[in-house]
């Protein structure tokens, strides 16, 4: 592979005074008027502090011997997998010589990264005796002890003599434009921040620093809402304009035990029902995880769990409540769900494998089979016996566009799918727009589809409109050329593990955490 | 269940030569079922739940309450892991639902003391470690076929064990997929691993997220029962339990009037281990409140 321009990897689209779009390239962000398609402002993300791991710290003083098993022990499989390219972490460095209690909920500080400490519980019960009746011992056991511990200290030696690796760029992850309080929320990847940027200058008006690298963000009214690959959510308050020097710190309101993937939110009845400001109205986050789950949280009561929609058989990684109130939810399998969300009910599995088939011939589907395989290092390479074509189901996007249908975008596939309702409320396939390559980002605006495109040749953001018969994509830029950034050559492989990230939560794949 | 290859062929083949013994009513022997001690709840494993609480099958768990859902798989290589089936029940099938859960049961003593204390009620260890869940399986087989086959003056135990199962399972992901929304009345958190370093709390089995699901799964009116040997922890747990608005805790008198809490003082492994080092035992028992309106 050769050089080639960076794809936009996050796009969003902002319906303020003066229309905005808003890219993401790498690690900068470009806030580009809608109507002149000329460049406003840019802002880069800071590169991330270097998190080498001091020497002193490799050592642990503070675990029992053969307490602490592997040390790459809590990461959830596929943050492994970022660990590998990414320094030791921060909370790491933070945590590892400390042995007083989280708070809880435990919360982000808006200056520091370090979390503050309450201090511990105080409720205290009395010991009990112990029974001094049974005496029988196990040397079995000391035994492995003593092995268990000789072999952590041989890994603990192991990992200290491993050279810190190379700082990595501080990729952007998520953009969600806050029109109502003129901001633009920024999640960084490499430096676990949320920003809020001002939404026409994009300059840096308020940071928090993350406990863990968020991967899903959404919105309410008052605030944002960000979840992180160790499964938890986090809630950040909108500021007003006089709230905006003020501390204020993210607030822990669910976890799951998983890599939390996507996120939104839902209310019962939907608001398209609810006459005036009827009190009855119930809201709900909606969350969902690599381990097939997704679950339905009482807002603001975060501690009251509605239900989960249990049915997928792979990972879960996008979830859109459309405007009649069902949840469509899409990840590593060969459908989508339809679900009566409230009551757990998977009304429909909407068929994603048969257009896709349908939609390449025998070479075209070999060659995408080859590009996807190429995608992740971790993922699996031609091996004897495997088929020519395999095109992989990973859904990477889902959007409901104009009330009217529901589009859907798969790693790695150049196209977008859509889905039209049906008279009883189904989901029926409707076409695809064909895009120059793989579809690296997704925005709607009224009828209006923006997308960036990972090609050489075609445009670097495109839009389609519906609306219109044809529905074929056109040029942003209309041609023009725009600054950008050029991947290099040895660049490339890193590249695509940072955009093509969707496949690898299927699990199975052979590389992550799957021990026994 | 999905197997993956056993660690040590020689204990592999004493546990395979084990269980084909006819009707096996010797206990086994922990030796041959021994593992590393921890196991990393955030990863995969190589793991076998329902995709809900619907689909799942019990009948390989509790073959005297449940019909099958499903034919056996035969071409699958699940013959160690499945248990034998049988079919001399006189009670009603599937018409009870598992409703006590010992999660992270270890080697099943707690289990197995409950079984005959609660010989109504279908009691489920939940734990992670492949080679244990075979020991306690292999423990269940072989008491039950002692019961179902009595001896002359051998006391006749309630419910003949048949009120016991044991899963594999990572109850910090799975549990929703196992268990209905309060389906539940009684959870034990016996002796917890106790994750000592802040860095790995959130892998402590309680947690304030982890709460929200227990309470989900729990019924109103349900009951947490937590023990440990590690003072840190209780205060941990019982902090988080307190703080938790779905839990309130159980007042001194109703502790120590719950047959359950003496059974978890006295009769898990890990409860034994520690008596014969005369440690202490901490305990701290939460009911579930009613759902908020
Ligand atoms: C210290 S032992 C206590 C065993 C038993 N409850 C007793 O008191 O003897 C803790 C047990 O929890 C199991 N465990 C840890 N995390 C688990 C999880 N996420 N799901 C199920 N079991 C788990 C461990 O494998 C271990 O057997």
């Amino acid at each position: 592979m050769s050089s080639r321009r960076h794809p936009v990897q996050a796009i969003a689209f902002a319906q303020s005074d003066s229309p905005k779009l808003f890219i993401a390239i790498a690690e900068t962000v470009y806030a580009i008027s809608a109507t002149t398609h000329e460049t406003i402002a840019t802002w880069k993300a800071p590169p991330a502090p270097v998190q080498g791991k001091p020497q002193s710290q490799v050592l642990d003083v503070t675990g029992k011997a053969g307490e602490d098993g592997d040390a790459t022990e809590a990461l959830p499989a596929n943050e492994e997998a970022l660990a590998a390219t990414t320094a030791p972490k921060t909370e790491e460095n933070v945590e590892s010589t400390d042995v007083v209690m989280a708070d809880s909920p435990p919360s982000v500080s808006s200056t520091v990264g370090k979390r503050k400490r309450s201090p511990s519980a105080t409720s205290i019960a009395p010991p009990e005796t112990s029974d001094p009746t049974e005496t029988t011992t196990d040397p079995q056991k000391s035994d492995k002890k003593t092995r268990n511990r000789k072999k952590s200290e041989k890994r603990k030696a192991k990992n200290a003599a491993k050279p810190p690796p190379p700082p990595q760029p501080n990729y952007i992850g998520q953009l969600v434009p806050i029109i109502s309080g003129n901001l633009l929320a920024v999640t960084t990847l490499e430096d676990k921040t949320l920003r809020l940027l001002n939404l026409e200058t994009l300059e840096v008006v308020k940071e928090w620093v993350l406990q863990k690298r968020p991967s899903a963000i959404t919105l309410t009214p008052a605030a944002i809402l960000v979840g992180d690959k160790f499964g938890d959510v986090f809630s950040y308050k909108i500021p007003t304009p006089s709230e905006i020097e003020e501390n204020s710190e993210g607030k822990l309101l669910l976890g799951h035990v998983s890599l939390l993937t996507t996120l939104t939110t839902a209310t019962s009845p939907p608001s398209s029902q609810q006459i005036g400001s009827s009190g009855d109205v119930k809201k709900y986050i909606i969350t969902a995880d690599r381990d097939e789950h997704i679950r339905i949280t009482n807002y603001p009561l975060t501690h009251v769990i509605h239900g989960f929609c249990l049915g997928h058989t792979a990972f879960v990684n996008r979830l859109l409540a459309t405007k009649d109130n069902l949840l469509v939810s899409g990840g590593g399998d060969d459908w989508l769900g339809l679900w009566d969300w409230k009551g757990g009910n998977l009304l429909q599995r909407v068929d994603i494998r048969t257009p896709v088939d349908a939609m390449f011939n025998r070479e075209e589907a070999k060659a995408l089979t080859e590009k996807l395989r190429g995608y992740n290092k971790k993922r699996k390479r031609r091996e004897e016996g495997a088929p020519e074509v395999e095109i992989t189901i990973a859904v990477t996007d889902i959007l409901e566009v104009d009330g009217k249908e529901v589009i859907v975008v798969l790693e790695g596939v150049p196209a977008i799918l859509r889905y039209k309702y049906t008279t009883d409320n189904k989901l029926e396939y409707a076409g695809y727009v064909k895009a120059a390559a793989s579809i690296t980002s997704l925005a709607v605006q009224g009828s209006r589809i923006y997308f960036g495109a990972d090609s050489e040749e075609g445009a670097l953001v495109s839009y389609v409109d519906i609306t219109e018969g044809e529905a074929t994509a056109k040029d942003f830029f209309d041609g023009r050329s725009f600054e950008g950034q050029v991947v290099e050559e040895a660049d490339v492989n890193a590249v695509n593990e940072r955009l093509y990230t969707a496949e690898a939560f299927r699990k199975g794949f052979g590389g992550f955490m799957e021990d026994d | 269940m999905a197997s993956s290859p056993a660690p040590n062929p020689v204990k592999r083949q004493k546990r395979i030569d084990f269980r084909k013994t006819e009707q096996q009513e010797v206990l086994p022997q922990k030796r041959f079922y021994r593992q590393r001690a921890h196991a990393n709840p955030f990863s995969d494993h190589r793991l076998d739940y329902p995709i809900s609480p619907q689909d799942m099958d019990w009948s390989d768990y509790f073959p005297a309450y449940f019909s099958k859902k499903r034919k056996l798989d035969d071409t699958a290589d699940n013959s160690e892991e499945t248990v034998e089936v049988q079919s001399t029940s006189d009670v009603k099938l599937d018409t009870k639902k598992v409703e006590i859960a010992d999660i992270g049961c270890g080697f099943g003593g707690l289990l197995i003391s409950l079984a005959p204390t609660f010989p109504e009620k279908l009691i489920l260890g939940m734990e992670i470690r492949m080679q244990v869940t075979a020991y306690v399986q292999d423990r269940i087989t072989a008491l039950r076929n002692q019961c179902s086959t009595k001896k002359e003056g051998q006391e006749v135990v309630p419910g003949g064990y048949q009120n016991i199962g044991i899963i594999r399972g990572n109850a910090m992901k799975f549990l929703p997929n196992f268990f209905e929304k309060h389906q539940l009345s009684k959870m034990f958190f016996c002796f917890p691993d106790p994750h000592f370093k802040a860095r790995k709390h959130k892998a402590r089995i309680i947690s304030p997220t982890l709460l929200a699901e227990y309470a989900y799964i729990l019924r109103p009116g349900g009951i947490i029962y937590t023990i440990t040997d590690v003072e840190d922890l209780h205060l941990w747990m019982a902090k988080h339990l307190d703080d938790h608005p779905m839990f309130e805790r159980l007042s001194e008198e109703e502790q120590e009037n719950d047959v359950c809490v003496k059974i978890m003082r006295t009769d898990t492994e890990e409860g034994k281990k520690v008596a014969r080092n005369q440690g202490s035992k901490w305990v701290a028992c939460f009911r579930r409140v009613e759902d908020p309106v």
